[in-house]
């Protein structure tokens, strides 16, 4: 299993669209930091200098797309369960290797809003406070979003086997699908697998959605199931 | 070795792979040959577990992929040069192929100059060229020194040095004790590649042979004569009960070896100009023994078709 992470991380770190994304992601992060730090009056709070890392989370469920949607997209998956003779370890592999690249990546990108809010909030002579319980839930969930968010894309990418396709199911299930049914229907929308995590990382704790961790569990365990099913697929049908 | 019994793939109605058996050996290298369609490729990737078998089982050295734990040190295996991404170098390719059956960067380094590709290890694979991508699947499938190779078309792209390269490097893995099982529809390539064949169509094994058994026992074997008193000649041939036929200034003799023409024709006292044995080649016995088994079928521009063999047909039944 070692030399197949190995693999894996060979992989991903070898093409350029990996690259492009992990850019992308430090540029939102950092970018919309500075401009909450300094568009902010009287106080930076740590939700809103990690708006850039939450919206950053769609970057990730892209890459998890990806990981697995470009290897049927260029045919390497044939390659590659040619000199494996287990396709679950592949997939376990591929799976380990991508939350841990998101696990550094969002832990990275948080350290870097919250750092450059606390250095422009330093420079500005304003408060920024981390030591509340509410900056801990933000960042913790904050870091648990970004994971969900890859291993939604991961999941998505098994079932459909094809980036483009992925990468447009994930996003229109993000920010169209989810937030219409959240808004029309809000009893039906605190069910949806992503906004029932709004708690996670938000600015306050909404009444109409799970509590964060009931909401951070039922996410995990859709994430899960949609996870299994896309290996499921792929160990099952021809490459 | 490579053994295949009782294969079988569907897609949905259509069989595409029907009950096929055959065994690869090693010492030589073995010609996988069916026309468009036959099921070659299938029967490939359904050895290598790509593909799910409705039926029956596919071994590598006795077992199948699936029990392989380092598949890279047993099988190599080559089924297409485009399957790369674009943007990652040719070394990282292979290392990270290399890196999964805990091979090392060196070995990465040894198969790329095997293949003659060290100076653009560095590049990206998405500019090179088909005949690079090629060479760059062959040393993927070197990589792990695998006692079977399994190239699906490996001379596909490649100028005629790369041909005759990859030609003698077969021949000379074969000599190395390694099963070599190769496809390809380079019937003239094959015909100086291998040794052994198997043939399929429809799906079917339509023969297990080899190279000079089928071209031998095809009917196109002949012996042509060239002689002032043709007409005279050809009337004497067939009154002793050889099969002739005749086109301008020669004549084609079947079931005759040249031995039996010239003593007739000496017997006969007949002056002859020319007396030669016509050995019909792999291409000409591979479309006689796949007549019936191509999926998609042609027509000729002209009339006759290139084959020699073909061009006599008016005495006589050549094929």
């Amino acid at each position: 299993m070692i030399n197949q992470i190995r693999s894996e991380w060979v992989k991903m770190r070898s093409v350029r669209s990996t690259l492009v994304m992990l850019a992308s992601a430090i540029l939102l992060a950092v970018g919309v930091a500075v401009i909450v730090g300094i568009q902010s009056n009287d106080r930076i709070d740590t939700a809103s200098a990690l708006i850039g890392v939450q919206i950053a989370t769609m970057l990730f469920a892209v890459l998890g797309v990806q990981v697995i949607g470009q290897e049927y997209r260029f045919n390497t998956i044939r390659p590659t369960f040619s000199t494996v003779s287990s396709r679950s370890r592949v997939i376990g592999a591929k799976l380990i290797t991508m939350l841990a690249s998101v696990a550094v990546a969002g832990a990275t990108l948080i350290a870097g809003a919250i750092g450059v809010a606390a250095l422009i909030a330093k420079m500005r002579g304003i408060p920024f406070d981390l030591s509340s319980g509410d900056a801990t839930r933000v960042i913790i969930g904050t870091f648990v979003s970004t994971l969900l968010a890859a291993s939604f894309g991961y999941g998505i990418g098994a079932i459909v086997r094809q980036p483009i396709a992925g990468i447009m199911i994930a996003l229109i299930w993000s920010l169209v699908a989810e937030p219409i049914v959240s808004g029309l229907l809000p009893k039906v929308g605190k069910w949806m697998p992503l906004s029932s995590a709004t708690n996670l990382g938000g600015t306050e704790v909404l009444d109409n959605f799970l509590s964060p961790l009931a909401g951070g569990l039922y996410s995990a365990a859709i994430m899960c199931a949609l996870v299994a099913i896309g290996s499921r697929r792929i160990a099952t049908t021809d490459a | 070795m490579i053994s295949a019994r009782s294969l079988t793939k569907r897609y949905g109605p259509k069989t595409v792979v029907d009950d096929l058996s055959f065994d690869v050996q090693p010492g030589v290298v073995t010609g996988f040959l069916g026309p468009n369609g036959a099921g070659k490729s299938t029967t490939m990737r359904m050895i290598m577990g790509l593909d799910m078998a409705d039926g029956g089982t596919a071994t590598l050295n006795g077992r199948p992929f699936s029990e392989l734990k380092d598949p890279m040190r047993e099988v190599g295996v080559l089924l297409d040069a485009g399957y790369l991404h674009p943007t990652r170098t040719a070394r990282n390719h292979l290392w990270a192929l290399a890196v999964s059956n805990g091979l090392s960067k060196a070995r990465v380094d040894e198969v790329l100059g095997m293949v003659g590709l060290s100076d653009v290890a560095g590049k990206r694979v998405g500019a090179f060229s088909l005949g690079m991508k090629q060479r760059l699947g062959l040393a993927a499938a070197l990589l792990g020194d695998p006692s079977i190779i399994i190239l699906d078309e490996p001379a596909n792209g490649l100028d005629p040095e790369g041909v005759r390269w990859i030609r003698d490097f077969l021949s000379y893995l074969a000599m190395e004790g390694r099963t070599v099982f190769a496809s390809s529809h380079l019937l003239s390539e094959m015909a100086l590649m291998a040794q052994q064949l198997v043939i399929i169509g429809n799906g079917r094994l339509i023969a297990e042979t080899t190279v000079s058994d089928l071209v031998t026992g095809a009917t196109g074997a002949a012996v042509t004569v060239r002689a002032p008193r043709l007409d005279e000649f050809t009337v004497a041939l067939a009154g002793a009960g050889a099969s002739v036929a005749r086109k301008h200034d020669l004549l084609k003799v079947t079931g005759w070896d040249t031995a039996r023409v010239g003593r007739f024709a000496f017997e006969q006292r007949y002056e002859l100009h020319e007396l030669s044995q016509q050995a019909p080649s792999l291409e000409d016995a591979f479309l006689e023994l796949t007549a019936g088994a191509q999926e998609y079928r042609t027509v000729s521009p002209v009339s006759n078709p290139s084959s020699t063999t073909r061009q006599f047909s008016t005495i006589g039944s050549p094929s």
